[in-house]
């Protein structure tokens, strides 16, 4: 009885302790871990669509993939983050979507592409092709060499703009689409000429 | 005190975690593409090392021989999540770049292996300085085999373009068949430096087999 006794005390004592040690670790990282991703994930939002005043989440079902959807409040467009597989796992991008429905910016959140030749499609020289262009994305190319990252690439953006159009469908009587004004190019933050609701 | 610089040496050169006894080649291969990765993750491996065994050699005389493989993981998982939240909290770019990496330290064979070859059989001092000297020569060769990888397979260091504008460096060096190549490499460089003798031979037969003193037929030649 004592063999298995002692055996089971000390294996019980050293988990308890270190289960101790571990949740103050994280009672104290945890704090500065999610306050560091809110802040990238904003300092993203406003890479891809500058000079906005601020962001609100919209909320619904974009589909499968769809991260998030944010609108900006000055009606300026959206952003939105999009995920899907792949070459080597998740490959998640956040879009710039402006008012008039062509791409503002966009970059790479995470991807698992093989070094040199996958991760290619995620340097600005690949992805500023994308700049300017509206949902049908004419004149797009792929890297030779690397079709599923870039196809993974592609398919997110699409998905963005899919998730623009069923938020502006689903926003009905709250944001009224930029028909009117210049807001596209405006650079001033927070001025909007356009009724924002 | 001479004694405890030889155990703190050990582990640069002579018996080198990586190039000599072979352990913990899965991270090695797997981290090296960028120098900046592999000094990363020796770092991180390094405090972990040092910690439980620390604490490893601290518990020797209490935790009982049919449990000690069950404890050491405990203390090492528990150090490595302490570290892994540390680096997420105030390191996040090193976090994303070592990814599964980093978590994979607990079944990193150099510090379960470290800790029932030494820690568990030595003092604390002692235990202390392995696990800084395996670490250093864990660290330095990642450090090597990193700055190879990265500059003949991507033309840089750290960063800093090097060749890279030159010409097209060598991919491959960055991919798995480049890595197992410069990694053999590096042993067969270290097994000429030290004449071969850094490791002495391996005996086969029953003395050198862990489960010698369970076995019934050790003393009568073994199994066959």
């Amino acid at each position: 009885m004592k063999e298995l006794l002692i055996p089971t005390i000390v294996l019980l004592v050293i988990c308890a302790v270190t289960s101790a040690a571990l949740a103050l670790t994280y009672s104290v990282t945890n704090p500065i871990i999610q306050e560091a991703n809110a802040a990238a994930a904003e300092a993203a939002r406003q890479e891809v669509l500058p000079g906005s005043a601020g962001f609100e989440e919209v909320t619904g079902d974009f589909g499968e993939g769809v991260v998030s959807v944010y609108r900006a409040t000055d009606g300026k467009g959206y952003v939105v983050t999009a995920e899907t597989n792949g070459y080597g796992g998740n490959y998640q991008t956040v879009v710039g979507i402006d008012s008039e429905g062509k791409i503002v910016n966009l970059t790479v959140m995470e991807q698992n592409e093989t070094p040199g030749l996958g991760t290619k499609t995620a340097e600005r020289d690949h992805l500023d092709q994308y700049i300017g262009k509206d949902s049908s994305l004419e004149g797009v190319t792929a890297i030779s060499g690397s079709t599923i990252s870039s196809n993974a690439l592609k398919t997110t953006v699409e998905m963005a703009f899919s998730a623009v159009e069923a938020a502006e469908n689903g926003a009905a009587g709250g944001e009224t689409p930029a028909g009117a004004s210049d807001a596209a190019g405006e650079e001033t933050p927070g001025e909007s000429d356009q009724t924002a609701e | 005190m001479s004694k405890n610089l030889k155990v703190l040496t050990n582990g640069i050169i002579k018996e080198n975690p990586v190039l000599v006894l072979l352990i913990g080649t899965c991270p090695t291969l797997a981290v090296t593409s960028l120098a900046v990765n592999g000094v990363g993750m020796g770092i991180a491996a390094t405090v972990v090392l040092v910690c439980s065994n620390i604490v490893i050699s601290l518990l020797r005389k209490i935790i009982p021989d049919t449990v000690r493989i069950p404890c050491f993981i405990v203390v090492i998982a528990g150090f490595v999540t302490i570290v892994q939240y540390i680096v997420k909290a105030y390191a996040p770019a090193l976090d994303s770049a070592l990814g599964i990496f980093l978590p994979l330290i607990v079944v990193n064979c150099i510090i379960l292996g470290r800790a029932e070859a030494f820690a568990s059989k030595n003092g604390v001092v002692a235990s202390a300085l392995d696990g800084v000297g395996m670490g250093i020569g864990f660290t330095l060769t990642l450090l090597a085999m990193g700055s190879i990888r990265e500059f003949l397979g991507a033309g840089t260091w750290f960063g800093i373009e090097l060749t890279a504008n030159l010409f097209d460096p060598i991919s491959i060096f960055i991919l798995a068949p480049g890595g197992f190549f410069v990694f053999g490499t590096l042993i067969a460089l270290v097994n000429h430096f030290t004449k071969g003798k850094a490791i002495k031979k391996k005996e086969f037969g029953c003395s050198a087999c862990p489960l010698a003193e369970e076995c019934g037929v050790a003393d009568k030649g073994g199994c066959n």
